[in-house]
């Protein structure tokens, strides 16, 4: 089944607003006390209402264009690959330096990255040991900033 | 005195290394396609916390004037903009460099931003005074207005498709209700977290959405043939000729890069509107008003002296904006504000109270950057072209650290790396479905100024709304709102085809 764009954004943005709205009338939409100050609810209750009103509008808009490239196209090529990678290897990096150090963690990230993007050896190792000391002796040496999680 | 006082507060040699830092750096950001003037500036604010206000705004203001100026470097030498607001020099300057004249393309460059830099500090510094004089008597009815109208404007400049500028926006604003309640103290939206007690910080979500989300949306849209053509270009190696321009040159520029100077600063000053508009309105109005229209795109170093002129005269502009009125005139001021926030200050008419001695530091700084840059601009001119022998994937395993480093320095937090990280996949999809950050953001930044004014104001006047109708600031501005939402949508609807020709 092919989903446009439009129609697809819309109903996620209906579905955030719809998570907002609801709790937002249990915190109280009207005033809570007689000096007329609305609840803190007010404020998010109507944004919902807003960004629903809007959401369909953009789902009304999506189903009524007709033209092609407007429709979500996946195609599994270099580019949509390379991007799964980095995402990929940006989780891991997070992960590595939760368990380990982040200087390690930022090191192994950069190796992987120059050699999946094809980097010569040489410049792998050259760049990285410059890099990773640089931003040892800025960050963590000249600004204090110890990555301690 | 105060003004005397605050230039020999910055007559230290740390704060002149931290100036010169930010312009080398930035020189080095602008010229390199695919690094913005924004995302440097997202991803060294939080290490500038580190430092003194002096010293980090140093960094930050000469970055940005740097940054502006370096992107017409690219422009000019390899036919690529460095920064969406040097789109326009492309036109004219790889034509001229194309001639042999890219010395002289470059001096053009480098002289007449910092030429537009410096008339709009000059701006800056005689009208922002007076504008926050006279915004001091603002209340909350007219900070909400305020809010919505600058809400609005980023919404109608950065898309064509206003629905999308303002459901991107509406999230956004959903999105700062997150946290505790601005007037009444109660936890909302939490989900029993700690860590969102204090709600989503949006320095870490920018740097997410300009760092990590551009280079994701680079890898996606890589065109490695493109890539070759561009590589080709700097091979070409063409001789650069001289820099300085004559002064019969010199004299033949000076009033339509004076017009562009002020006309930059008008769309500067106005919330949302950056240096890409501002270099593609002035570059044709320039155009229609000049003695040789037909030059211009062919190699006219009028086009590219005031194109060069107009991004740059931007930053005054905006600076006008953010410091009277405490209303983000773009990205760039979006984040400074987040800055002075961070170092205590809120921008806005109560900072030239309270700290005026820092209004006048920034605009010092604005005037010893833009001379610092007048000086290494014309000094490297020739030389930085080599910076632009930095390959894709070296800036953006570059940023990818940064981005991670620079969202950890904010609050020492792994959860701000992780709001960093979500931001920067939400930017990159944000992308893809043909919406824009610019929106989101400024909400997620004006959202609590926008809340707790309207709920000030409804307790000054027991809830009724009819206050909104009663200042004449408020109503004008209100009016200006439902403008600038509807004019787009009515033009769009009625001169669809017209618009589709001309894009």
């Amino acid at each position: 089944m092919r989903i446009k764009k439009d129609v697809l954004s819309g109903a996620a943005a209906v579905c955030i607003a719809v998570a907002f709205m609801f709790p937002s009338l249990r915190l109280g939409v009207a005033s809570l006390t007689s000096d007329g100050v609305p609840g803190p609810g007010f404020f998010p209750f109507f944004v919902s209402l807003l960004v629903i009103g809007l959401g369909v509008a953009l789902i009304l808009k999506g189903f009524l264009r007709k033209d092609a490239e407007e429709y979500v196209t996946f195609v599994f090529d270099d580019n949509s690959k390379n991007v799964f990678v980095t995402i990929a290897a940006f989780a891991a990096y997070l992960a590595l330096w939760r368990v380990s150090d982040f200087f390690l963690a930022s090191a192994l990230l950069v190796v992987f990255l120059n050699f999946y993007y094809a980097r010569s050896l040489k410049f792998n190792v050259v760049y990285t040991i410059v890099f990773i000391s640089m931003v040892y002796l800025v960050f963590y040496r000249f600004l204090r900033i110890y990555f301690v999680i | 005195m105060i003004w005397l006082q605050g230039f020999l507060d910055l007559m230290t040699v740390s704060t002149l290394f931290w100036v010169f830092a930010g312009v080398f750096v930035g020189t080095v950001v602008g010229a390199l396609p695919g690094l913005s003037a924004t995302m440097a500036i997202a991803i060294l604010t939080p290490m500038t916390f580190w430092l003194s206000p002096n010293d980090g705004f140093a960094v930050l203001i000469a970055l940005w004037n740097s940054a502006i100026f370096a992107g017409g470097l690219s422009a000019i030498l390899v036919n690529t903009p460095g920064t969406p607001a040097s789109i326009m020099q492309t036109l004219d300057g790889y034509e001229l460099y194309k001639q042999g004249k890219g010395g002289l393309a470059l001096g053009i460059n480098v002289i007449y931003s910092v030429m537009g830099g410096v008339f709009s500090t000059l701006i800056l510094i005689f009208f922002s005074f007076p504008l926050a004089r006279f915004a001091v008597r603002f209340g909350p009815t007219e900070y909400f207005a305020l809010a919505l109208f600058g809400l609005s404007m980023m919404v109608v400049v950065s898309d064509r498709s206003v629905v999308k500028g303002l459901l991107i926006g509406c999230v956004g604003l959903l999105l700062s209700t997150i946290g505790i309640d601005p007037i009444l103290a109660v936890r909302r939206f939490t989900l029993n977290s700690t860590q969102l007690i204090a709600g989503i910080s949006f320095l870490p979500v920018m740097i997410g959405m300009f760092g990590i989300g551009e280079v994701l949306n680079q890898i996606y849209e890589r065109n490695l043939e493109l890539e070759k053509a561009e590589e080709k270009v700097k091979l070409e190696n063409l001789s650069l000729g001289k820099v300085f321009p004559t002064r019969k040159q010199a004299r033949e520029l000076f009033r339509p890069t004076m017009i562009a100077a002020a006309i930059g600063t008008l769309i500067g000053a106005v919330p949302a509107a950056g240096g890409d508009i501002a270099s593609i309105v002035v570059w044709g109005q320039s155009r229609k008003m000049s003695k040789h229209p037909e030059e211009y795109g062919k190699g006219s170093l009028e086009g590219l002296a005031v194109a060069s002129t107009a991004n740059n005269s931007v930053i005054g502009g905006a600076l006008t904006t953010m410091l009277a009125l405490g209303i983000p005139g773009d990205s760039v001021s979006a984040i400074l504000i987040g800055s002075l926030m961070m170092y205590g200050m809120q921008p806005g008419p109560k900072m030239f109270t309270d700290n005026q001695h820092f209004v006048v530091t920034i605009m010092l700084l604005m005037l010893i950057s833009n001379a610092l840059i007048l000086l290494f601009g014309l000094l490297t001119a020739k030389l930085s072209a080599k910076v632009l022998n930095v390959r894709k994937e070296t800036v953006w395993v570059s940023v990818v650290v940064l981005c991670t480093v620079g969202s950890f320095a904010l609050n020492n937090s792994f959860f701000d790396v992780l709001i960093m990280g979500g931001a920067g996949i939400l930017g990159f999809l944000f992308k893809r479905g043909g919406f824009v950050p610019g929106p989101f953001i400024l909400a997620l930044l004006l959202g609590g100024l926008l809340e707790s004014n309207l709920r000030r104001a409804l307790v000054m006047s027991q809830g009724s709304y009819s206050i909104f109708f009663t200042r004449p600031v408020t109503v004008t501005l209100l009016a200006l709102t439902a403008l600038s939402i509807l004019f787009p949508l009515i033009r769009n609807h009625f001169f669809a085809a017209k618009i589709k020709e001309r894009d």
